[in-house]
């Protein structure tokens, strides 16, 4: 397992501070943990994504390998972040993982038919937590090749 | 030869001569004691008697004949009397004798031989010539050629009404008095009888002294001379006028009966080519039953015979037993009764089929009552029974819906004002017949007043423009309530254009409008429900989404805690304490499962049912191969029968299946053997499905909790789960329309149904 510190980066978009302190935990577990970011809300996940105000100085760098969408956001929700990275030419390549407390088919299929990469729960059980979380980061990171920036 | 009793002079000497000179007629002369006093020689001839023996004696007498009593026979009409006398030389003679009474009181016979009644033969001329002068009745002519000169005996003249001195003896006199249609016959009858002895007897009329014509029937043979040439005539002549006239009246009758006998059979034939081109069947037959006629039609309706013997058919053979029947019984005695009888018949074709016929059976009956023939004539009756079936049968219709539909019928003559109502009306305007005026001023009073002018309008304008007029008003009846007509009427107009009369239907449609009222604010009702629903469906949704999502994070959190503190610090917890980290993490665990089935219970209520048809056998090995890894090391017994495909929500059915195997497998868990029963029925209306375990059970007196929202029949710690397992069982199959419910016995067993409704065909297998 061979990791590109400058590229293998995670971005987490998740506003409760319990979920991320849980993620966290979880990311520690594996190789990934230091190049987690989390992203509070759907207009820093909107700026970090797109490089832009708070997150401007990122131009130029290279997107996340993979990020891990919550729904439920405050400012701007998970479905309209998703909407806009995935009808974006310059973003719709980065992979999208949505990971939320809902089980509505609802939400599963407005997800899909955006684009998401991957739709997962998230189980109340801790030990099945950490499984996916540890799932996510060794096949996003690992196992998945990733399209060649800007390509 | 005649002897005279006066010793008188010559005269009478000469008229006893001349007396004698007719040898065939007898003169006698007698007292008036009748005693003879003349014999003539004609009278010898006759009698045989000579004067010798005659003169003296007593007429009577000497003649002996029978009823020959001189006065009396003298005094009748005519005075004649016929008897035989004895002839000298053996056998008799048949003689007339006619008596006259003479001036000076004595009396005159005439003696006249008479024919013997004759055999057959031919007459000869003597004998018809004494036939000639046979009976007082004859007169007697004697026709010289030479002069002209005809005697007519007094008879003669007599006959013709004249007395005998009254006309003059000359042939003239005959010529005279003879119609002058018989003048030409007469002559050519002489003519013909001088030149060819042609027998001359014919009959003529004569003039009578009084003018009128009479008729005479004449004979007469000629006298010739040795050359044959005849010179005299005689002949005699009677009136036949009686005969004559009963012989015209015969003739002209015989003519006139040939002449209707000619005129009727060609009337017959006449009535025959009728009878034959009609298109009724006609025909005859005599009292034992045979055919005697038939026509053209009803032979054609027959068809051919089988045995091509049409005549030997016999009556009852043309209708079927039981008609046949019903004629002997009910027709002929009728027709014998009364002369005819009239009714419904069926003819029976040789084929054996029928035709329905309208019948006319008449009796010929003889004057002394016998029958002597039966008649009868048929009618096809096929279409007029079959139109008049039609007919009754739309009557009832139209009298069924009229009556069922309560559809009054109006008629407006426009032109004296008079409104004609049928019962229906007066039954819808709720006014008795005797309170309704009956003319349009009194029905526009009817109207309601809000609607009057412009039912007024409409009808007027459905007069001017000759349309037809669909109107709803409202009537108000006499107790004051109102009531919604219908109208629909049509303008007749007479020939002229202007509009005469209108007609047309109205009905009550008071019931219509309240209904449609009631169905308007029922949708209204429905409407704003729907909206009210639509708006919790959404209230609910969001409910649902906030507790799915934030009612699952927090739980995750404490699950998420306990596990980091018994990871992280277990070395330094004591044994309890990771005991009750524990359970705060099972609890933890279980409220998430809560949350997890509420959401799906309340997510069923929302989804469409999908159906289709499902392979309900495929469902449940499906579940079955889903279910057993979750229990490897259970034995279980799952025994499968009938299982029949039906129609339903593929997903829901699953979850349906699902759930109640899975209850099975649960509540047999503390047995050391599980046997589950799995079984289907199809009854006409629905499809009963059953799982039925050997396991714990329950008291059948909670039954009713079984399937309520979390209502649970045991412990947690006996048996793990929600409560919501069967709530959503009997939710889905509730959506489905069918039922479900549950027998068991507490540590023998339960056993679940439900019934899924049928479609209106079996489903075929998937």
């Amino acid at each position: 397992m061979s990791l590109n510190p400058e590229r293998a980066e995670i971005v987490v978009v998740e506003d409760n501070p319990d979920d991320i302190k849980l993620a966290l935990r979880a990311f520690r577990k594996t190789d990934a943990a230091e190049h987690v970011t989390i992203l509070r809300d759907g207009v820093e996940a909107l700026e970090y994504l797109f490089c832009t105000d708070r997150y401007a100085h990122r131009k130029g760098e290279p997107p996340p390998r993979v990020v891990v969408l919550d729904l439920k956001l405050p400012l701007i929700d998970g479905l309209e972040v998703l909407r806009r990275v995935k009808s974006d030419p310059r973003t719709k390549m980065i992979p999208i993982v949505v990971m939320t407390s809902s089980s509505e088919a609802k939400d599963m299929i407005s997800t899909y038919t955006l684009g998401a990469n991957s739709y997962i729960q998230k189980p109340v059980d801790f030990a099945s937590f950490t499984e996916v979380i540890r799932g996510i980061s060794s096949y996003w990171l690992t196992v998945n090749q990733a399209p060649l920036p800007g390509g | 030869m005649s002897r005279v009793a006066s010793e008188s002079a010559f005269p009478a000497v000469a008229w006893g001569e001349a007396v004698d000179a007719f040898s065939d007629l007898g003169f006698v002369a007698t007292s008036a004691a009748g005693v003879i006093v003349g014999w003539s020689a004609g009278a010898e001839a006759i009698t045989g008697i000579a004067a010798d023996a005659a003169v003296g004696h007593d007429v009577v007498a000497v003649l002996a004949l029978p009823g020959l009593d001189l006065p009396s026979v003298a005094g009748r009409h005519p005075p004649r009397v016929t008897g035989r006398v004895e002839l000298a030389g053996g056998g008799t003679r048949l003689i007339a004798v006619t008596v006259r009474a003479t001036p000076s009181r004595g009396f005159a016979l005439r003696l006249e031989e008479v024919d013997e009644p004759r055999g057959p033969g031919v007459e000869g001329s003597a004998q018809r010539y004494a036939r000639a002068v046979d009976g007082a009745g004859d007169g007697v002519w004697d026709w010289v050629l030479a002069t002209g000169a005809d005697y007519h005996s007094p008879r003669w003249k007599q006959l013709l009404g004249f007395a005998p001195d009254e006309l003059p003896n000359h042939i003239d006199t005959f010529f005279a008095r003879l119609h002058p249609d018989d003048v030409e016959r007469a002559r050519a009858a002489v003519a013909a009888h001088f030149e060819h002895r042609t027998p001359y007897d014919l009959d003529l009329r004569l003039r009578t002294k009084s003018g009128e014509y009479r008729w005479f029937r004449t004979r007469g043979e000629a006298e010739r001379d040795d050359r044959g040439a005849p010179v005299r005539m005689t002949g005699t002549m009677i009136d036949v006028t009686e005969r004559k006239l009963a012989e015209l009246e015969v003739q002209r009758t015989n003519a006139e009966l040939e002449r209707r006998v000619k005129h009727q059979t060609g009337e017959l034939r006449r009535f025959v080519t009728v009878i034959e081109a009609s298109t009724d069947f006609i025909g005859m037959a005599d009292p034992e039953g045979r055919l005697l006629y038939l026509n053209r039609a009803f032979r054609d309706a027959l068809g051919p015979h089988p045995s091509n013997d049409l005549w030997s058919t016999r009556v009852h053979e043309l209708y079927m037993p039981s008609m046949s029947e019903r004629i002997e019984r009910e027709a002929r005695p009728a027709a014998i009764r009364d002369g005819h009888w009239l009714g419904e018949t069926e003819l029976r074709r040789f084929d054996g089929t029928t035709i329905p016929v309208s019948q006319l059976l008449l009796a010929h009956i003889s004057p002394t009552g016998q029958v002597e023939y039966f008649s009868t004539i048929m009618r096809d009756d096929t279409q007029r029974r079959r139109m008049a079936a039609e007919l009754r049968l739309r009557a009832d219709r139209l009298a069924v819906a009229a009556a069922a539909g309560m559809v009054g019928i109006w008629d407006w003559n426009s032109g004296d004002d008079a409104m004609t109502w049928d019962d229906v009306m007066y039954a819808l305007y709720g006014v008795a017949r005797d309170r309704f005026a009956a003319t349009y001023a009194a029905w526009l009073g009817t109207i309601h007043e809000a609607d009057r002018a412009r039912v007024d309008d409409e009808v007027r304008r459905a007069l001017r423009e000759q349309k037809p007029v669909d109107t709803e008003f409202r009537v108000v009846w006499p107790d004051r309530t109102v009531h919604v007509i219908r109208a629909h009427g049509v303008v007749h107009r007479a020939d002229s254009g202007a509009p005469q009369r209108m007609l047309g239907t109205n009905w009550d449609i008071t019931d219509i409008k309240r209904a449609e009222a009631e169905i308007r604010s029922l949708n209204a009702d429905l409407e704003r429900r729907a909206a009210e629903v639509e708006a919790s469906n959404k209230e609910l949704e969001a409910f649902s989404y906030t507790v799915s999502h934030d009612l699952r994070a927090p739980l995750r959190a404490i699950e998420g805690y306990s596990r980091i503190v018994q990871e992280d610090f277990a070395p330094e917890l004591k044994d309890e304490l990771q005991e009750y980290l524990r359970d705060i993490r099972r609890n933890t665990l279980h409220m998430g499962r809560l949350v997890d089935d509420l959401l799906a219970f309340s997510r069923l209520g929302r989804q469409a049912v999908a159906k289709q048809a499902v392979s309900v056998e495929r469902l449940v090995e499906q579940c079955l191969a889903e279910l057993r890894p979750r229990r490897p090391e259970r034995e279980v017994e799952v025994r499968l029968g009938n299982l029949p495909p039906c129609l339903a929500d593929r997903t829901l059915l699953k979850q349906v299946w699902f759930n109640l195997l899975d209850n099975a497998l649960k509540y047999t868990s503390k047995r050391d053997r599980a046997v589950i029963d799995i079984a289907g029925e199809r009854r006409a209306q629905e499809t009963i499905y059953s799982v039925k375990d050997n396991g714990v059970g329950f008291d059948m007196r909670f039954a009713e909790k079984l399937f309520g929202v979390f209502q649970r029949m045991h412990r947690q710690e006996d048996y793990e789960g929600t409560g919501v397992g069967l709530a959503i069982v009997q939710r889905m199959i509730q959506r489905h329309g069918g039922r479900v419910w549950a027998e068991a016995q507490p540590d023998v067993g339960a056993t679940f149904y439900f019934a899924l409704p049928r479609a209106e065909h079996d489903v075929a297998e998937p």
